[in-house]
């Protein structure tokens, strides 16, 4: 181009900008180039959010590059401090959350298992002894501080409150902010909600961070909330939805509501005509409204389009969905007003769309890549995941258990759902496994646990909730589960070396759950749980339950209470010699009852808190707890404190397999690449066992004992 | 090595040492507090360690011996000595029972509620406990009082062998008299 | 009050066209670009930076993380720049004529400016004439500079206004407009023979006949400094930056991702 002089600078100018509007992508690479030089503001956004990036990015490089040295030599001045020597330079702890021992063995003598019968011919099988009670809660927090409940205080998913019998989650408790301003009937939060967590003890990982090795933990549970230490957590089991609860899911219906459901989700209509319907999402409690049990709502339209499909319209989202199918991940947002808000992602999946219309949507996830509650450690662990991923459930039940037992989905629509968790979560731990090259890795897969509890019914010929359902029918649901865990460990193994030592556990094992038994409904014709005059039933929760005429109660899965005096509120058994003989007696009575329909054991044995815990919790623990047969385990109306008239009976919900057992009927599983040599493995043990191969001393108020471990077999 | 019993009032303690002194351990005691009612074989208490806060070098005169630390007091032991710690657990609704009970032997009365009593004492087990697993340098035998009157020949196996020295256990299981269960109700 | 209004009409003109191309360039950018693939590749972005500080102290990590932000800028860059071919014509041809009024300042009344005229060769330099209308009259004898084939008049307009010149050669005249004027007009610095891409970006006039003996006549208008947030700007810098602040705020109400 030809410079006119005179002129020039309005050519000048141009002139520049001319090989520069033809290259626009070279000039972007690094630093934004003059003003003449783009074309327009489109080029200076992605310039600006480009560079932004790098140059962050950049800074925290060269940060990261020229504080490596110092930051690794205070590691290794950390490290110094250990006892003994280091053993191994990382571990991969694989949670397969109820994997059960004797189901294992059975498939790996079929073939079906190869790489977990490789472990076994190589390096380790044993069983692994779980805690009393065998329930997830309570187990993995033995695993994670290698002490017995008495010192973590978490005993079942539930406790009670001493005042009102009524139950409280165990294992954290969520507050209201501290501050609050309240206006007329409205009251603003000044804070954000504050979470305690109930768990006690400290996670093994928690002292790993502080000798400068790195952990990467993800989705143990019971680590909400997260706490800190020098690694990354994803929480796990435990974490609520956005309601607060556990899993409350929601089915969008045009059809006439008939009743509630007896747990785990709500109805909610579907109002319009063929041009167009609406309904709701149940959101949180109005923040501004608290107490009034006012519930935020996210208004979503629905547009049929052709026979097997609709439109739904939610905020700024509009996905189509076909029958049959779910979507993605959509996020939610409650509006409070004032600029209060809720946010959270929930999945929709289109159950009908004529005659009927119906849709269900799972419960309200807190949204990982916003979370409204801190749901990793640190907060921008989950951010991260959600970036890299895309959003992923964080309810700690993810898994929609409840759903299928109410038959709103179906077994293929229950299994689509614990397949799309459990993929995202092999992203997760692939990600961590590739990012932690030294020290630990652990990860805990639900979906295990979750398919067995929902599909045990088809390995048994005669279980009643799959009475009338052929045999050839029957689809192999926990074999390909099995089979896909164990590909799982195919992929884990091959990423690892000789140096690293894997180790795959599960917290207990599993049974049939064919019979219920109502513990209460025993106390009550046993005489030693009262109803109010003329009732012969009670409500949920103890509703119609003369305290002052009970001496004994139960609630949750295998804990038996005794109403004490002074320390429940309306107690009458003395504390001391009375409490001593009532127990005895109800455990002279208990262990061993008889189904009279089956002839077999319901009760198998019944263990005492005082010789079974030891502890400052142990006051918490219940007095009494209740080992439960092959076949058994308590009735659904049991768990939740209602006394009916019978103490037998089967279970026909699609729950069908459990594990709250007598423990010593459901140990875990056991695998490992190295030789370990205990001969009787505990849940306990892995928490000094990892302290010691890590070179680490080990505390001593831990109740495990460290195993010996050496490497196995070339693999 | 300087052996502590530790537990709340009325949990258990005195009992835990009396069994250790009839086991052949050297108690540190000052016999100051006369058995009475409540303790008829005596507390076995050294009212020195209430000077611990202020004191805490005082806990070298236990060297060799065992001596009653109550919870509260517990943590103030200072670092660098041996020290193994029996902690009595008893459950709170009998230590409050039985704390009402000597009240009541003595004609005072407590105006705090059991309510209020059992959750500032579970508050402060708690911070105990938090306390001890930092202190990696104090092993702890936590003992059921439960377990001790109905199964004292374990408990009494279980305290030899987390001391690691001869203990008579025998000796130690006669200690126990299932009739000193205070505060039974027919 | 007009002197007022004349003293800020480019800034003001600047800052208006500014918003609402930043207005219309978010929305171009909405309408034309793969927002969810945009979205996907921000994230990734976003994941990488974090993972440089999630694992700091694991060097490999931290380096490989670093290459896949730059690999993922590249994938970012290469999607935002989709929008861009739609509007680079557009965008180009609103600055050209922005350019024309707010990018040079008009001659004040009582103002010496010069013209130049370039020849095709030297030879012809003596031949040359300059026709003013009355309001302008000429204040130095033309200067000839033959090694550039130039030659140069000093003129001073006594009053605003709009006025052509000529420039007569060879029996023919040519014509170029001046504006002289205390606030904001239509400037064109130069008319110009041939020379297309030079026109289209400078040039606000017809080009001279080819074939004629004048290559360009010019006149040396002013930059146009524009006083903003306390610094003085250079109204494409301006216009960038404001441009780009309204797009970001566009972007968030819009709900567009850029």
């Amino acid at each position: 181009m030809k410079f006119v002089s005179g002129y020039c600078s309005a050519w000048r100018r141009f002139s520049k900008a001319a090989p520069i509007f033809v290259f626009i992508v070279a000039l972007i690479v690094l630093f934004p180039a003059r003003s003449e030089a783009y074309a327009g503001p489109g080029a200076g956004f992605a310039v600006l959010s480009s560079f932004w990036t790098l140059f962050v990015a950049f800074l925290y490089s060269l940060y990261a590059f020229f504080t490596w040295p110092f930051r690794h030599l205070l590691r290794l001045f950390r490290r110094r401090k250990k006892f003994g020597k280091q053993q191994i330079k990382r571990a991969v702890i694989v949670g397969f959350d109820g994997m059960d021992p004797e189901l294992a063995e059975r498939f790996i003598n079929e073939g079906k298992l190869p790489n977990l019968a490789k472990l076994r011919e190589h390096g380790t099988f044993k069983k692994l002894r779980t805690t009393f009670p065998p329930i997830s809660p309570v187990a993995w927090s033995t695993f994670m501080t290698g002490v017995n409940p008495g010192k973590h205080n978490i005993y079942d998913f539930l406790g009670r409150d001493l005042n009102s019998y009524l139950p409280f989650l165990s294992s954290a408790e969520i507050r209201g902010p501290k501050r609050i301003l309240k206006i007329g009937r409205y009251v603003i939060p000044l804070g954000k909600p504050t979470v305690k967590g109930m768990r006690h003890g400290t996670p093994f990982w928690h002292w790993l961070g502080k000798a400068g090795i790195f952990c990467s933990v993800i989705r143990v549970p019971v680590t909400f909330p997260p706490e800190k230490f020098d690694g990354v957590l994803l929480s796990g089991m435990c974490v609520p939805d956005l309601k607060g609860s556990q899993g409350t899911f929601c089915l969008c219906t045009t059809r006439k509501i008939g009743g509630k459901f007896r747990e785990g989700g709500v109805h909610v209509p579907i109002a319009g005509n063929g041009a167009g319907w609406h309904s709701y999402i149940p959101g949180p409690e109005d923040p501004l409204q608290s107490g009034s049990g006012a519930e935020l709502r996210a208004e979503f339209k629905i547009k049929t389009e052709g026979e097997n499909q609709a439109r739904i319209s939610l905020d700024s989202e509009s996905f189509n969905l076909k029958v049959g199918e779910y979507s993605g991940w959509i996020p939610v947002k409650f509006k409070a007003g004032l600029g209060f808000s809720a946010r959270g992602i929930c999945r929709f999946y289109l159950k009908e769309i004529s005659p009927e219309v119906e849709v269900y949507i799972t419960p309200v996830n807190i949204d990982p890549g916003r979370p409204d509650l801190p749901i990793s450690h640190p907060v921008t662990y989950s951010i991260y995941l959600a970036k890299l991923f895309g959003p992923y459930a964080t309810l700690g039940l993810a898994e929609d258990t409840w759903a299928l037992n109410e038959r709103v989905l179906d077994d293929q629509a229950f299994l689509d759902q614990c397949y799309s968790n459990h993929e995202d979560r092999e992203r997760m731990f692939f990600d961590a496994l590739e990012k932690t090259r030294d020290g630990l890795c652990a990860c805990v897969f639900d979906t295990t646990d979750r398919v067995q509890h929902m599909f045990w019914r088809y390995l048994e010929e005669d279980h009643p909730a799959a009475r009338g359902v052929p045999k050839e029918q029957r689809p192999n649901v926990i074999e390909d589960l099995y089979s896909r865990m164990d590909t799982l460990i195919g992929r884990v193994t091959e990423q690892i070396d000789d140096a690293t030592l894997l180790l795959v556990i599960s917290d207990h094992g599993f049974k049939s759950f064919a019979r219920g038994v109502n513990l209460n409904a025993w106390l009550h014709q046993n005489g030693y749980l009262a109803l109010r005059p003329g009732k012969t039933e009670s409500g949920d929760w103890f509703e119609d339950v003369d305290w002052s005429r009970t001496r004994a109660y139960t609630m949750g899965l295998n804990g038996l209470y005794l109403n004490i005096k002074g320390r429940e509120r309306e107690g009458v058994v003395s504390p001391g010699a009375e409490a001593e003989a009532l127990k005895d007696e109800l455990h002279r009575k208990l262990d061993g009852l008889v189904d009279p329909d089956s002839g077999r054991a319901g009760i198998t044995g019944v263990f005492d808190c005082d010789s079974t815990y030891a502890g400052p919790y142990v006051d918490n623990a219940p007095d009494l707890i209740i080992g439960y047969g092959d076949g058994f385990r308590a009735s659904w109306d049991s768990v939740m404190g209602k006394v009916t008239g019978q103490i037998f009976e089967d279970n026909v919900k699609a729950w069908s397999g459990d594990h709250c057992v007598d423990p010593r009927l459901v140990p875990g599983v056991l695998f490992s690449n190295y030789k370990i040599g205990e001969e009787n493995p505990a849940i306990v043990d892995v928490a000094p066992t990892m302290l010691k191969l890590f070179g680490l001393g080990i505390p001593a108020h831990i109740d495990g004992k460290p195993w010996t471990v050496a490497a196995g077999a070339a693999q | 090595m300087i052996t502590i019993v530790s537990g709340l009032p009325r949990s258990g303690t005195s009992l835990m040492m009396q069994m250790l002194g009839a086991g052949g351990m050297t108690l540190l005691t000052d016999f100051e507090r006369k058995a009475d009612e409540d303790n008829p074989r005596g507390y076995c208490e050294w009212e020195p360690a209430k000077l611990l806060p202020k004191q805490p070098g005082r806990i070298d005169e236990a060297e060799g011996k065992a001596v009653k630390v109550i919870s509260q007091l517990l943590m103030s032991i200072p670092p660098g000595r041996d020290y193994k710690v029996i902690f009595v657990e008893r459950p709170l609704p009998e230590v409050l029972a039985s704390q009402d009970e000597m009240l009541r032997r003595r004609g005072t009365a407590d105006s705090v509620s059991h309510d209020v009593m059992t959750r500032a004492f579970k508050k402060h087990l708690s911070e105990v406990a938090t306390w001890l697993e930092k202190r990696t340098d104090v092993p702890i035998c936590r003992v059921g009082y439960r377990r001790v009157l109905n199964d004292p020949v374990s408990i009494s196996e279980e305290v030899r062998s987390f001391l690691g020295i001869e203990l008579d256990v025998s000796a130690m299981v006669r200690e126990v008299d299932p009739s000193l269960y205070r505060n039974r109700r027919p | 009050m007009t002197e007022l209004f004349a003293v800020n009409l480019p800034l003001l003109i600047v800052v208006l066209v500014s918003v609402v191309t930043g207005l219309v360039m978010v929305g171009v950018f909405g309408y034309t670009s793969d927002q969810k693939a945009i979205r996907l590749a921000k994230d990734k972005l976003k994941a990488h930076l974090l993972a440089v500080r999630l694992f700091q102290d694991q060097l490999p990590v931290v380096l490989r993380s670093y290459g896949r932000i730059l690999r993922g800028t590249v994938t970012y860059l290469r999607l935002a720049f989709r929008p861009l071919l739609f509007v680079v014509i557009p965008i180009t041809l609103l600055i050209v004529q922005l350019d024309h009024y707010v990018g040079l300042v008009p001659f004040r009344g009582g103002e010496a400016f010069l013209i130049t005229t370039q020849m095709s060769n030297a030879n012809s330099l003596d031949e040359v004439s300059l026709q003013l209308p009355p309001e302008i009259v000429i204040t130095a004898p033309p200067v000839h500079v033959p090694a550039s084939s130039q030659v140069v008049w000093r003129v001073v307009a006594a009053k605003d206004g709009r006025y052509d010149i000529g420039i007569g050669i060879s029996g023919q005249t040519f014509s170029k407009r001046i504006a002289v004027s205390p606030g904001v007009a239509r400037l064109s610095p130069v008319r110009l023979r041939g020379h297309f891409w030079e026109r289209l970006f400078v040039s606000a006039e017809p080009a001279l006949p080819e074939g004629s003996p004048l290559e360009s006549i010019a006149v040396n208008y002013s930059d146009r400094s524009m006083r903003f947030a306390w610094l003085d700007w250079n109204w494409m810098w301006l216009f960038f930056v404001l441009s780009l602040i309204a797009g970001f705020l566009f972007k968030e109400i819009l709900g567009v991702e850029i």
